[in-house]
Formats: C-alpha cells, sequence, structure tokens
C-alpha cells in the first residue's frame, strides 16, 4: 500500500467557536501508508482538527475528508476504518480496563485476540483493575490497547504516550513500526520530538490554528539540523 | 490550622451563587407558607377538623408525622417540617460531599494539600462552611417565624426553636456525609448511599410514628424506633406546639461523636483512597457488556435499582397501611370529607389509594430524569467521545438511554400499581382488581415519556442549561401536587403540571385523550432535540 491515495485531507480548514478561531484555513494531507507527525503548541488546534475528523465538530467552513467522504455526514460508516485514542483519556471510573478494552474493541466491530493479549503483556497492563484506580499512564495504556488491538486502516491518535515511561515509549514506537510494516496509515499527534523523528514520514507543524510547515522527514533533514531546530523557530516566529 | 482560610474562600468563590440562592430559597419559602396556609385553613373550625382527621389518620402519621394539637403551630409542623428538612438534609449533604470526596476525585485535593495545607483542612473548610451556611438557615427561619408570626401564632420561643431545630438538623447530616465521604472512593456512590441513608431514616421515623400511640396529655408519642433517625429528634422537639430544648442535646451529641470520628478516619486512609477497598474486577467483558445496549443498561443499572427499591418499598409500605385505614374511615365523617378533598368522588379507599399512586409515581419520575440526564454527564466527562468514533452513531447512543430509562419507568410503574393493588388485596377485605391498578400504572407513561422528551429537546439546543430546565420543571410539578390542592391555586397554572391532566386512576376512568397529546408533545420535543444533537458540536 504504497500508492498516494490521500486518506485524509483538510483544505482551508475554519473552525470558529463564538468569537474565537480554533482553526484558520488550516491544510494538511495525510497519505495512506504513512506514519504523519501533528506537532504544534498547547492549543494550536491539534485535538480541533482531530474533532472536525471524527466528526464530533462541526467545520465552520473549508473541506475536510476522510477517505474522500465527509466524516461530519458518514461518521458512523467512516468510523469502522479507525481506531481513536484521545487527548484526555476519560472512561467509567466502576468499569475494569479489560471490560473497557473489550467494549470499544466489539463497538469498532471486533478486535483481534492474539493482539489484545500480546498488548496487554507488552504494555504491562493489569486488566482487572477499575478505570478509577488507574494512574495517568495506566489510563493512556487502556486507550492504547483498546485501538491497538483492532484491525482497521487508520489510527488516529492524540498525545498518546504523554503519561508513559520511557520503557512503555519504546513499546509503542515498536508497535507503531509494526502497523506501518503492515500498511496501515497513523495520524500521530505528540509533543515527544524523537519520538516524531523515530516513527514519522511527514510532519505538520499547526500555530494559531493555521499550517506552518509541512515537510517529509528526508526534506526536514536536508533544510533543518533537526526536528527541534525547526520546532523552535516554527514555535517562536511570529 | 494551615491552608483552612484558603479552603473557605475557595469553597465561597466556587458555590458564590448556589449558597445564597439556596439559603434564600429555603428560608423565604418556609414563611411564605405561613401567610399561604393561615389563609385557608387559618379558621379555628377547620384546625379543629383538620385536627380530627389527623390524629386517626396513620398515613398522614407516616407521611407528615403526628398533628399535635387543633393549633396553626400543629398544622405549619406537619406541612412543612419534613419536607423542609428533606431539603436541608440533601443540601448538607450534598455540599458536604461536593468539597470533600469529589476534590479528591477530580485530583484537586491532592493539588491543593501539596501546599501548605494541613491534609485534614478540606474536610475542616467544607465543615466550617456547611454548619456556617446551616447557622444562617436558623437565624433566618427563626427570625422569620418571629416576624409573620409571634405572638399569635406561636410564642417567640417556638419560632427560635424551630429555627435552631432544622439549623442543628443541617450539622447533623453534615457530620454523617462527613462519615460517608471516608469510607467510599467515588462522589457518586457518596451521594448515593447519603440519599438512600436520607430516605432510610425517614421511613424509620414513619414508623416509629405509625406504631406510637397518645399519651394522658393528648399528644401523639412516636415508639422508641423515632429515636434512631434525625428525622425523629427534628420532630422531638415539637417546637411549634409544644417546645422541648432538650432534644437538641441528643443531635448536638450526635454531632460531637460523629465529626472527630470523620477526622479520626479521615487520619487513617490515604488521600484519594476509601476505607472500603476497591475491588478487583473482571478481566473481559461478559458478552452482553460489550454491545451498546449492553453498555448503556450497565451504566443505567444502579439509578434504577436504587429507585425501583424506592418505589416498591412506598408501595408496600401504602398497601399495608390500607386495612388499619379503612377501619378508621368507616368511623370518621371527617376522614371521609378529608379524602373527598384530594379529588375523589365515590369510594374512598380507591381515591385514597390513586392520591398515593401518584405520589409514587413521582418518585418514578425523578428517577427518570435522574436517569436521562446522565447523556450530558457521559458527553461532558468526554466519556461519550470515545464510543461516537467508533460505529455506533449519535442517534442510536441518545436512542438507546432514553429507551433504557423509559423502559426503566415503565417496569415501576407496572410494579407500583401491582403491588400496591396485590397487598390491598391480601391484606384487606377490599375487593381490587390488580389489573386495573397496574394498568393505573403504566397509565402515568406519557408523564415519563414528557419529561425525557423536554430534557432532549434541551439536550440538543441547549445542552449546559438541559438539567436544570428539567429538574426545575420536576421541582414545579411536585409542588403543584403537594401543596396546590391546599392553596386552590388558578386553574391555568395547575394545567402547568402533566399530572393535571392524567386521570387519577384506578378511582377514574383512564382517559385517553390527554395521554396521546403528551405522547405526541413528547415525540415531537424528542424528535426536534434529536436533529439539533445530530447537528452540534460535542462540548464539554
Amino acid at each position: 500500500m504504497t500508492d498516494n491515495k490521500e486518506i485524509i485531507s483538510c483544505q482551508k480548514l475554519t473552525k470558529t467557536f463564538g468569537s474565537v478561531k480554533a482553526l484558520d484555513e488550516f491544510d494538511m494531507t495525510v497519505r495512506a501508508g504513512e506514519v504523519h507527525g501533528f506537532l504544534g503548541p498547547n492549543g494550536a488546534g491539534k485535538s480541533t482538527t482531530i474533532r472536525v475528523l471524527l466528526g464530533l465538530l462541526k467545520k465552520t467552513r473549508g473541506t475536510a475528508t476522510l477517505f474522500g467522504k465527509d466524516p461530519w455526514k458518514d461518521a458512523v460508516e467512516l468510523h469502522k476504518k479507525l481506531a481513536y485514542v484521545p487527548g484526555d483519556v476519560n472512561f467509567w471510573p466502576n468499569l475494569t480496563g479489560g471490560e473497557i478494552i473489550d467494549i470499544l474493541g466489539r463497538l469498532r466491530g471486533g478486535l483481534d485476540e492474539k493482539r489484545r493479549t500480546h498488548l496487554l503483556e507488552c504494555f504491562e497492563l493489569d486488566p482487572t483493575k477499575k478505570f478509577r484506580t488507574y494512574s495517568k499512564g495506566n489510563r493512556q495504556k487502556v486507550a492504547l490497547v483498546a485501538a491497538l488491538s483492532s484491525d482497521v486502516p487508520l489510527y488516529i491518535l492524540d498525545e498518546p504516550t504523554s503519561g508513559l515511561d520511557p520503557l512503555m515509549e519504546q513499546v509503542f514506537q515498536t508497535e507503531i513500526q509494526k502497523l506501518k510494516g503492515a500498511g496501515k496509515t497513523v495520524l500521530l499527534s505528540s509533543h515527544i520530538l524523537s519520538e516524531v523523528e523515530a516513527l514519522c514520514d511527514r510532519v505538520t507543524i499547526i500555530r494559531d490554528g493555521k499550517t506552518v510547515a509541512d515537510y517529509t522527514l528526508a526534506e526536514l533533514q536536508k533544510e533543518h539540523e533537526s526536528l527541534e531546530a525547526l520546532f523552535l523557530s516554527k514555535y517562536e516566529e511570529k | 490550622m494551615a491552608g483552612v482560610g484558603t479552603f473557605i474562600r475557595l469553597i465561597l468563590r466556587r458555590d458564590r451563587v448556589k449558597l445564597p440562592v439556596w439559603l434564600l430559597v429555603t428560608v423565604l419559602s418556609l414563611v411564605a407558607m405561613v401567610p399561604l396556609l393561615k389563609e385557608t385553613y387559618g379558621d379555628s373550625a377547620t384546625l379543629h377538623t383538620l385536627y380530627q382527621t389527623f390524629a386517626l389518620n396513620p398515613a398522614g402519621l407516616f407521611l407528615t408525622g403526628p398533628m399535635d394539637a387543633p393549633s396553626f403551630g400543629a398544622l405549619m409542623t406537619i406541612e412543612t417540617t419534613l419536607w423542609w428538612g428533606l431539603l436541608i438534609a440533601f443540601m448538607n449533604t450534598l455540599f458536604v460531599v461536593r468539597h470533600t470526596r469529589q476534590n479528591e476525585e477530580t485530583g484537586a485535593q491532592e493539588l491543593l494539600l501539596s501546599g501548605r495545607a494541613h491534609r485534614a483542612s478540606g474536610l475542616v473548610a467544607a465543615l466550617v462552611v456547611a454548619f456556617g451556611v446551616d447557622v444562617l438557615l436558623a437565624l433566618g427561619i427563626g427570625a422569620g417565624l418571629h416576624m409573620v408570626g409571634a405572638p399569635e401564632l406561636w410564642s417567640v420561643e417556638s419560632a427560635w426553636l424551630h429555627g435552631i431545630t432544622l439549623g442543628l438538623f443541617g450539622f447533623v447530616w453534615a457530620a454523617i456525609a462527613a462519615l460517608v465521604v471516608q469510607l467510599v472512593e467515588s462522589a457518586r456512590s457518596a451521594n448515593g448511599l447519603l440519599a438512600g441513608l436520607i430516605g432510610t431514616a425517614f421511613v424509620v421515623r414513619g414508623i416509629g410514628d405509625f406504631m406510637g400511640s397518645t399519651s394522658a396529655n393528648g399528644l401523639h408519642e412516636p415508639t422508641v424506633v423515632s429515636w434512631l433517625s434525625p428525622f425523629g429528634w427534628l420532630q422531638a422537639a415539637r417546637s411549634l406546639t409544644a417546645p422541648e430544648w432538650w432534644p437538641l442535646l441528643v443531635s448536638l451529641g450526635f454531632v460531637a461523636v460523629a465529626v472527630p470520628l470523620a477526622f479520626w478516619l479521615l487520619g487513617a486512609r490515604d488521600v484519594g483512597a476509601g476505607l472500603l477497598p476497591a475491588r478487583i474486577g473482571r478481566a473481559r467483558a461478559k458478552q452482553w457488556l460489550a454491545t451498546p445496549l449492553g453498555l448503556t443498561w450497565k451504566l443505567q443499572k444502579n439509578i434504577f435499582i436504587g429507585w425501583c427499591a424506592g418505589v416498591v418499598a412506598m408501595a408496600v409500605i401504602v398497601g399495608m397501611l390500607v386495612p388499619e385505614m379503612s377501619r378508621v374511615f368507616e368511623s370518621s365523617e371527617s376522614a371521609k370529607a378529608m379524602i373527598m378533598t384530594m379529588g375523589g368522588n365515590g369510594a374512598l379507599i380507591p381515591t385514597f389509594l390513586s392520591a398515593m399512586l401518584m405520589i409514587t409515581v413521582l418518585m418514578v419520575v425523578a428517577y427518570t430524569v435522574q436517569g436521562i440526564t446522565r447523556l450530558r454527564a457521559e458527553e461532558s466527562s468526554g466519556r461519550a467521545e470515545n464510543l461516537l468514533a467508533t460505529r455506533l452513531s449519535r442517534f442510536k447512543w441518545l436512542g438507546l438511554h432514553a429507551a433504557v430509562v423509559l423502559a426503566g419507568g415503565a417496569v415501576m410503574l407496572a410494579l407500583c400499581g401491582f403491588v400496591l393493588g396485590s397487598l390491598v388485596a391480601v391484606t384487606s377485605d377490599i375487593s381490587v382488581n390488580v389489573v386495573e391498578y397496574t394498568l393505573a400504572g403504566l397509565s402515568y407513561f406519557p408523564v415519563l415519556a414528557l419529561f425525557v422528551g423536554l430534557y432532549v429537546l434541551f439536550f440538543g439546543l441547549l445542552p449546559r442549561a438541559a438539567g436544570l430546565v428539567v429538574w426545575a420543571y420536576f421541582g414545579l410539578v411536585v409542588f403543584m401536587s403537594w401543596i396546590a390542592p391546599l392553596l386552590q391555586l388558578d386553574q391555568w397554572m395547575m394545567n402547568l403540571s402533566p399530572l393535571a391532566h392524567v386521570a387519577s386512576a384506578p378511582s377514574e376512568a383512564i382517559r385517553l385523550e390527554p395521554l396521546l397529546v403528551l405522547g405526541a408533545l413528547s415525540l415531537v420535543s424528542v424528535a426536534t432535540g434529536t436533529v439539533a444533537w445530530r447537528n452540534r458540536n460535542l462540548q464539554s
């Protein structure tokens, strides 16, 4: 799956909340088989973009498509092809991690039992604990295991590793490499630059709701000495 | 103690609207009852009739407590004391949970305690503010009753004792809440447990009154069972009839033991943890749970079970009172007169049962509202987002919650009619048709549908206001059912309550037309609300 089919496409995407412009003519294209890094300072509009792409928020102007379709109109149809890890992981406090993984898996059309077992083991997650008793990192793992045990073409991950320890970060990177090997598409919003450099084929940087940079990793390595240097220059420039 | 001042300022800032509004509404509404009741029942002939009726009425004993004398003070006591007591109990417990366990659950407490604050300062601050509000409440009620009623209706001493008794009743429930929040980990469990305790305390006092007897001096003496309940302590002061100060000592003694105990328990546990350990659960979801319907049921189950137990208990109690009551009715003309004012036209027992059925139905409506308002809780917490990013559609998500809540409500309605009818059939020699009673219960279903409709309408259009609107409307309907017959309000005001349009079966024949109108109204609201929901952003 190395064709250039566009899986996600945002063109001049604008989203306003009252008088606040969260997205301002934002552009981004994610192609099939790509692991696409999505960077930007806090509050730049990453989660808003993702929520528009999931049909949870209604765009104000511009176009946003998933698999060539409108996520607002065809939400349920499109959701069959994706798995999502939200930035704020919040589930039902009285259900166990294992139960939540199964529920989300089934609602996504079934989960891969082998992968479920494998992921629980790698991430060292105890599925018998009630969600309210998990730490931040373990809550994140519940959402990750649920998403990664689904066999779908597209994974949308909103800062999925923000609570993980370095060892678990390694496990996460290995799993994403596997997905990449299997030709899956991943949209990865992240603040961890080393993770983005290790995993991504392409990055989009957003600031104040606008696209400020869009590079392949190869271009990036040519033009800038490191992602960090680019990142800081783009974040700071006025 | 370090940090208490900061915590108190934080609480006052967070509840700067809620607390004054609550305080004003509670005090003013109670004081306003005086002229309202006086206008309708103020003359001594009416008071004497009421007294003779109530002195013999076991259902009245159970629900409102005894009427001690043919005086206005006694009337005021049975019409207001326990109901305002319930209001005060709920306010105090919800307040204490909100500022202690809920803070711990969200993690805010952890952050605050990492500053210069003693670990007990949160509980100290919550109790200081709760007690402070209760003191203001006592002063407000005391001063209010003094101004409108003393010395014509009751003595100055009575007015102030009544205020102080109600204020101290608030202390008692704040102290109970302080204990309960040490035991369980989640604010929801704490609130559920406390609501159960309040309900139990109310019923225990009812049983005490019911089994009591009239003493030589003409006062009704409840049995010792009433002393197990704070509501029993509240009544024992007889503030507006034969004032006694010593029952205050019982409440004070309880607070003096419970509060230190709460602090001791707090000192014995970790922040965020409960004393009852969290249990380990299943590693896998059961088959049924991992379906949209199964998950919805799981989320609604506890609300349903709690209310269902309450509704059935209420139906059982009312049903068991019936044989006793039928004896009273046979011997008393004034009892017949009273029951006629409840809206009956013929047989006494069915009329009475219809009235009781309606009260039980209000409990089912409360369940419906609590169940359906979970929609917003799921959305604002972000939990709905996880589900709506799967192949579960918005339409189905909302529809399943509405369907589960309504199905639960229908089960409860049928049960309360069935239980009531069966008990009357078994315990008394009155012949009843159980099917008729079950149908009578079910005839209130369109009222539940109307409440769901109203909520869904606002959930779609103005999600942040939806809960407030539907609870306020529920409050209005309860107010109408309980107070309106006393105050003889204008018909147009009465018509605001859907219950005014539903025939009070089984004493009246079920009328289909109003039920269809209510059903149609709710369908339109649900449809409008659903379309709006489909077309709006998710909002936290």
